[in-house]
């Protein structure tokens, strides 16, 4: 397992027009540790999650992950980032199966098959393999969102309000999924309103005001 | 993991795109349904005699494809934008170029297929010969171009405001060579001359599209990061 955090990000700061959302804000994401972020609505949270999946651009400010020999390349970051977006980043037309396969080819996941099998028992879908996104209800899309971040085994996993729209049997896989994660040394960066979910054994709380991070 | 190539990427995007387009077929009936609304409008307004047709239709055929072209590139990004699918691939290890290339070269089979199903409507309404040694050459740069384009300001506009009216006003003018190269290639073509008379128009356009995508990969790629 790699010592020292698997991600750093350092003085990120982003502006929408005037307003300063994220204001030279520092995060380190360890191996093994789940932390939760909390913040009020339009706090950043989700500004944040964006920049650090690099589908946000910061005005300023550096994103690394020092275990990987290339540790600023976005094409490795990419690689060891899975995110879980309020929108289920998959394309509606297609079935979860050939959602995963899109995205696992793009991942370059030797074995795609097998892995897809694997990874949507974790979420309880395998029997919505074959079935349209389009079709399927808000917390089975969640469900199937999730299982897309974690196709391609990434080091860190952002989660934007995982919990939101998920069932009581949805939310214990959930659980179960994100203990299995952390006790493989992954690292966890989880945004929650609700007190639905249990993140771990010892999640990290940070709290982001006014574009910064407070413990 | 697997080592991507460049050319598998690019394989991976196009073949979702030609999945998702044989499922939802909204991007194809779009083009084709205004291109030949077009067609068939034009056909009721003029009355044109030989002379005349081989002044008209190359700009009824370019003007309709370019049209048509420019709703089905508002509607392409529009399908990726729906559920954030785009922004998942984003977060994929696929270089941005690769993506502009596979979105690109998408939306150029869709092009083709619409010409494909518009040139023999062309020959019934207005009774024109078809030299194919001309017209391929000429359409396939400029639909390559088209394509180019389409993809910049399709990614460009998508986000804005009144993206509808946003990505005509982008990228009309800029097209305005290519579509001029198209139109007088085809009047060629429809006036009996031989591949020869057209090389000219065929090098100008070959070189729009050498020119549309270097300089779109590199504003798709600032563009998409945004």
């Amino acid at each position: 397992m790699h010592i020292g955090p698997i991600l750093k990000a350092r003085s990120i700061v982003k502006s929408f027009g005037r307003i300063r959302v994220l204001d030279g804000l520092d995060i380190s994401l360890n191996p093994g540790t789940v932390t939760l972020l909390r913040g009020d609505n339009g706090s950043g949270k989700t500004t944040l999650l964006s920049i650090l999946s690099l589908t946000l651009a910061a005005d300023s400010g550096l994103i690394e992950m020092p275990a990987l020999k290339q540790s600023r390349d976005e094409k490795y970051i990419r690689s060891n980032l899975g995110f879980v977006a309020h929108s289920s980043q998959l394309y509606g037309k297609l079935t979860v199966k050939e959602n995963l396969q899109y995205f696992g080819e793009l991942q370059g996941i030797q074995f795609l098959s097998d892995v897809i099998d694997d990874s949507v028992k974790l979420m309880g879908i395998e029997d919505r393999l074959n079935v349209r996104v389009d079709t399927l209800s808000h917390g089975l899309r969640k469900r199937a969102s999730i299982v897309r971040s974690i196709l391609h085994d990434p080091d860190v996993l952002l989660l934007d309000e995982p919990d939101s729209g998920l069932d009581s049997k949805s939310i214990s896989m959930l659980e179960l999924l994100i203990e299995d994660l952390t006790k493989v040394g992954k690292a966890l960066l989880i945004t929650s309103h609700g007190n639905t979910l249990r993140f771990g054994k010892d999640p990290v709380f940070a709290f982001l005001h006014e574009g910064k991070l407070t413990k | 993991m697997i080592a991507m190539t460049y050319m598998s990427y690019i394989y991976t995007v196009v073949k979702k795109d030609l999945l998702y387009e044989i499922r939802s077929k909204e991007i194809i009936s779009s083009i084709l349904v205004f291109s030949l609304i077009s067609i068939v409008t034009f056909n009721f307004a003029f009355d044109p005699t030989p002379k005349v047709i081989v002044l008209i239709v190359p700009g009824i055929l370019w003007v309709s494809l370019t049209f048509g072209a420019i709703l089905g590139f508002n509607r392409a990004f529009a399908l990726e934008n729906e559920n954030g699918g785009f922004d998942g691939t984003l977060m994929t290890p696929i270089p941005k170029d690769a993506l502009f290339i596979a979105k690109s070269f998408s939306s150029f089979i869709f092009l083709v297929i619409v010409e494909v199903f518009l040139i023999p409507l062309l020959v019934v309404f207005f009774h024109i010969e078809i030299n194919l040694l001309i017209l391929i050459p000429v359409s396939l740069l400029a639909l390559l171009g088209l394509s180019f384009l389409g993809c910049v300001f399709g990614a460009l506009s998508v986000n804005t405001r009144a993206s509808e009216v946003m990505l005509p006003v982008l990228f009309i003018p800029v097209i305005i060579p290519l579509v001029l190269g198209a139109t007088q290639g085809t009047q060629i073509m429809l006036a009996g001359g031989e591949l020869k008379d057209a090389l000219d128009w065929i090098g100008l356009m070959a070189v729009f599209d050498v020119t549309y995508m270097i300089v779109g990969a590199f504003c798709f790629s600032i563009i998409v990061s945004e």
